[in-house]
């Protein structure tokens, strides 16, 4: 009906074949899409990826937490000691932007992918440094998350910073000296109290830090918990032997600190935190 | 509960029916000399079965048997005088009788001739199977618990039949229901397949995890036999199969994979209507008269509107063809004149009419213009209902001249007015209208693909396939708020436990639940106790529950005390349920408060806030009875 039927067989099928792809394809390519929605889960805690980079969170009706691990966040530092991040200019509004070129195609592959799950979340960046993040493991209460960035030569940087940002109401402290590392309301320390029976000392200040800002300490046994008021749940982050662990109160972030070997042109860097009351 | 004997509690839902309706039509046709022909037995002598005369004979069947099973029902529960032990007691074992005898009748009757399907009934049932079975696993892929959040309703109800509070109107069975869009017939047969069900929360949703397997079978079957009685064309069929079992409507209609009595409804209308056509309106007067009215009946009694509408494209089907005013041109031209200026009046009129304040608001809610709807379309088809929809009506038009394209283009014409009309609702008429669209798109994809020659498979496939990525896109838009600890779902473990708990401690006693509606609704759905309305609690209640949480350092209990049921009142003991759904209901704006509209749809855990109302509620002294991460029970 479509195409004369004087057509030569071989002819009359090509041209069917590419009238089908063709009407199959604009058949699926205009279906509306989703903004990409790949979730992992760990205990009640949900992992995604974001326009920043990937983040742990949780949403309760029309609140939400969020505890991010950012390129925009994230530095290098130079043997000067100025910090630079690893990601520059604004922090785009969706992860795919360019909704009307081939970038759709990529899309639906995407969301076929995180239906099933056979995707694996990560996050990347190029500019200015080639930075990658991705969850290395997932248990039911465990998660690691590694990173990976690129520097362009040898003996550039000699630090790197992996950030895990928390928010005004979490309680965040040391659980071997019980040291309350962020900055936290009397309330809210009874409060902690009358959930786990603990009760928080605040860090003392170091001379040398009362004046300074940001207010930051490092913490030396490696380990810091993060109790999230919004997912009723305590975190625990740990260092690896590598890194030193330093909780930032005024920027309200546990920092990863780490050693870049003169040698190194590709860093890696994890974090990795255990969801303790699951 | 074994997978096995779900399957076997989703088959009888299909069966009981269906057995108890050819007993008693075999015992018709006995009463009734010359029996009518059509229905009549002509397969002795080990000839096969003609598959026609088989789906014939099964929806006369099940059509009798729905309406006898209620018909039943009704006898039984008037004689009961309202006693409910003794609905149960007869009822139940009364139609289980009638059914093995059925059964057993049935099998003595075949044994000697059993009639074996051809090959081509085989070949069209492993692809129904197939398909179907490929739909569903896309669906349900990481949704262990079943999607349809209307079932906690049905549920309610099912269980209050069992327990034999039966009624014809569904209001006067549970208050969840506030008014009568249909009797009860649905629950029935939930309720017959569920009987001596062990009915933990976690088997009833397993249950209707099954079961919509099935239904989604029965629409598949459907779409099939429409597009094959229109066309005759197994190839057209096939690909109505497929546009049937992988198009989901995710807004309103939602036909596919949640059995409703509407989408029930929809399912027993696309076959009886495939019976009708395929059997060209019983040619025989009496007998079509008499089949007509056993088709029709069951439809009206699954559901007011949807089977209203239903039957009118029945009857108006049936007599097209018994009078055989399609295929002459002339009477075409008058019907389709007819038909459009029926449909130009009836558009016209929509907008006039304001229905808006149906249902508490609901309706408004429910009333979308014609880009949205447009919206909706490209959501659940993508383009492809525009493109193979249009090549659909160029084929229409190509075969006007015959009498079953005729028929879809007046089906078509009188549908397509009805949806894109700004009436509420309107979109639960899709769950009709689909299964001739779907025809049209098959029609349009069946021009291109059989252009392939004897690659015709190989475009079938790729037609289905780009049906099954529409389908994985509008899945995953349409669950991705309900993701919770790795999985889609409304329901957590915290709310099964829960349920479980009220069940085991709860169970047959007249006690009340109150909570936010959402955890009301799910919560007896799943364990069975009253609540006052559930998701459709009256704004009394809403209005109590918000006014007992606005200061609940000094409580006063009294606001709740007055919260009753419609149907069941002075409760023995009233229970508080705090949940984590009710705390995000709580935090919600006072019309979404007061809506039935509004929902929390996915599990919740308590945050450190709700535990600190928890504190106070407890340091009130009101009894905790239960508590878990998103649940603290509450004795008042």
């Amino acid at each position: 009906m479509f195409i004369p039927s004087n057509l030569p067989t071989g002819v009359s099928q090509v041209l069917g074949a590419l009238l089908l792809v063709v009407l199959l394809l604009v058949s699926i390519w205009f279906a509306p899409l989703s903004e990409p929605t790949a979730v992992r889960s760990v205990a009640a805690l949900n992992i995604g990826e974001f326009p920043s980079g990937l983040a742990l969170y949780t949403n309760n009706g029309e609140q939400a937490s969020y505890y991010s691990l950012s390129p925009w966040n994230d530095y290098v530092v130079d043997k000067f000691g100025t910090k630079h991040l690893l990601a520059s200019g604004e922090i785009p509004l969706s992860l795919n932007p360019k909704l009307t070129d081939f970038a759709r195609v990529s899309r639906i592959g995407i969301t076929i992918a995180d239906y099933f799950k056979l995707r694996e979340l990560s996050f990347h960046t190029s500019k200015p440094l080639e930075t990658c993040y991705h969850i290395d493991q997932l248990t039911d209460n465990e998660v690691t998350i590694s990173r990976q960035v690129t520097v362009e030569k040898r003996g550039q940087y000699i630090k790197t910073a992996l950030t895990l940002t928390f928010n005004d109401d979490d309680v965040v402290y040391s659980p071997q000296s019980n040291k309350l590392l962020s900055a936290t309301t009397l309330d809210q320390v009874r409060n902690f109290y009358n959930k786990y029976q603990l009760w928080l000392n605040p860090q003392e200040l170091p001379q040398e830090q009362i004046a300074n800002t940001p207010i930051a300490w490092e913490v030396p046994s490696g380990e810091v918990v993060l109790f999230s008021p919004s997912l009723n749940k305590r975190l625990l982050i740990t260092a690896q032997p590598s890194q030193r662990l330093v909780v930032n109160q005024t920027a309200r972030t546990i920092e990863l600190h780490q050693d870049i070997p003169a040698d190194t042109l590709i860093v890696k860097s994890e974090l990795k935190t255990k969801v303790l009351d699951v | 509960m074994q997978l096995v004997e779900l399957i076997i509690r989703s088959l009888l839902f299909y069966t009981v029916p269906v057995v108890i309706g050819w007993s008693v039509w075999q015992v018709i046709k006995l009463a009734s000399k010359p029996a009518p022909s059509l229905t009549s037995r002509q397969n002795d002598g080990g000839q096969k079965l003609s598959a026609t005369k088989l789906v014939t004979s099964l929806s006369i069947s099940a059509g009798l048997g729905v309406t006898l099973l209620l018909l039943l029902a009704i006898i039984i529960q008037a004689m009961s005088a309202g006693n409910t032990q003794f609905f149960t007691f007869w009822f139940f074992p009364l139609v289980y009788l009638i059914f093995f005898s059925g059964a057993l009748a049935a099998g003595f009757r075949f044994i000697k001739s059993f009639p074996l399907p051809s090959k081509q009934v085989m070949q069209t049932s492993l692809a129904i199977l197939v398909v179907t079975l490929l739909a569903y696993l896309i669906w349900c892929w990481r949704s262990p618990y079943q999607l349809n959040w209307d079932m906690y309703e049905h549920q309610v109800l099912s269980t209050a039949i069992q327990q034999g509070q039966f009624s014809f109107k569904t209001s006067q069975i549970s208050d969840t229901f506030g008014f009568n869009s249909y009797p009860p017939t649905f629950h029935l047969l939930v309720a017959i397949s569920q009987f001596g069900m062990s009915s933990t929360p976690t088997d009833i949703l397993n249950y209707w995890q099954v079961i919509n397997y099935f239904h989604l079978l029965s629409i598949g079957f459907g779409s099939y036999l429409v597009g094959w009685a229109i066309t005759k064309h197994r190839s057209i069929a096939f690909l109505s199969l497929l546009v049937g079992s992988l198009v989901f409507e995710s807004v309103v209609a939602f036909t596919s994979f949640f059995l409703l009595p509407q989408t029930l409804t929809a399912a027993m209308f696309s076959i009886f209507w495939s019976v009708i056509v395929i059997n060209q309106a019983f040619p025989n007067k009496r007998s079509g008269c008499l089949i007509l009215s056993l088709l029709c009946l069951p439809l009206l009694l699954m559901h007011y509107v949807i089977g209203s509408l239903a039957v009118i494209t029945l009857i108006g089907s049936y007599l097209l063809i018994r009078f055989q005013l399609l295929g002459n041109t002339k009477h075409a031209s008058y019907l389709f004149a007819a038909v459009i200026a029926l449909a130009a009046i009836g558009f016209g009129l929509a907008d006039l009419i304001d229905l808006s304040t149906i249902n508490q608001g609901e309706a408004a809610s429910y009333t979308f213009s014609i880009q949205e709807k447009f919206n909706y379309l490209t959501r659940i088809y993508g383009l492809s209902i525009i493109l193979f929809g249009l090549l659909g009506l160029v084929v229409i038009i190509k075969n006007r001249s015959k009498s079953s394209y005729q028929l879809l283009a007046l089906i078509l014409i009188a549908f397509i007015a009805l949806l894109i009309a700004n009436l509420p609702y309107v979109l639960k008429f899709y769950t009709l209208g689909r299964f001739f669209i779907h025809v049209a798109m098959a029609l349009g994809a069946w021009q291109i693909i059989k252009l392939l020659g004897k690659f015709k498979p190989i475009g079938t496939f790729f037609f289905g396939f780009m049906l099954a990525i529409i389908l994985i896109l509008n899945s995953q838009h349409w669950k991705t708020h309900l993701w919770n600890g790795g999985n889609f779902t409304h329901i957590s473990s915290n709310d099964i436990a829960a349920a479980s708990f009220l069940q085991t401690e709860l169970a047959g006693t007249n006690v009340l639940l109150i909570s936010d509606p959402s955890t009301m609704y799910l919560m007896e759905g799943l364990s069975g106790i009253n609540s006052p309305g559930g998701a459709f609690t009256s704004e009394k209640t809403r209005q109590g529950l918000i006014n007992f949480f606005s200061n609940t350092k000094q409580l006063d209990v009294n606001v709740l005390e007055v919260i009753e049921d419609k149907l069941t009142t002075n409760p023995s003991q009233r229970l508080l349920i705090v949940s984590a759904r009710t705390m995000r209901w709580l935090e919600a704006n006072e019309e979404q408060q007061l809506s039935f509209e509004f929902n929390i749809w996915r599990p919740e855990q308590f945050t450190f806030q709700d535990e600190l109302v928890i504190t106070q509620l407890k340091n009130n002294n009101l009894p905790l009875i239960y508590q878990n991460s998103s649940y603290s029970i509450f004795l008042l």
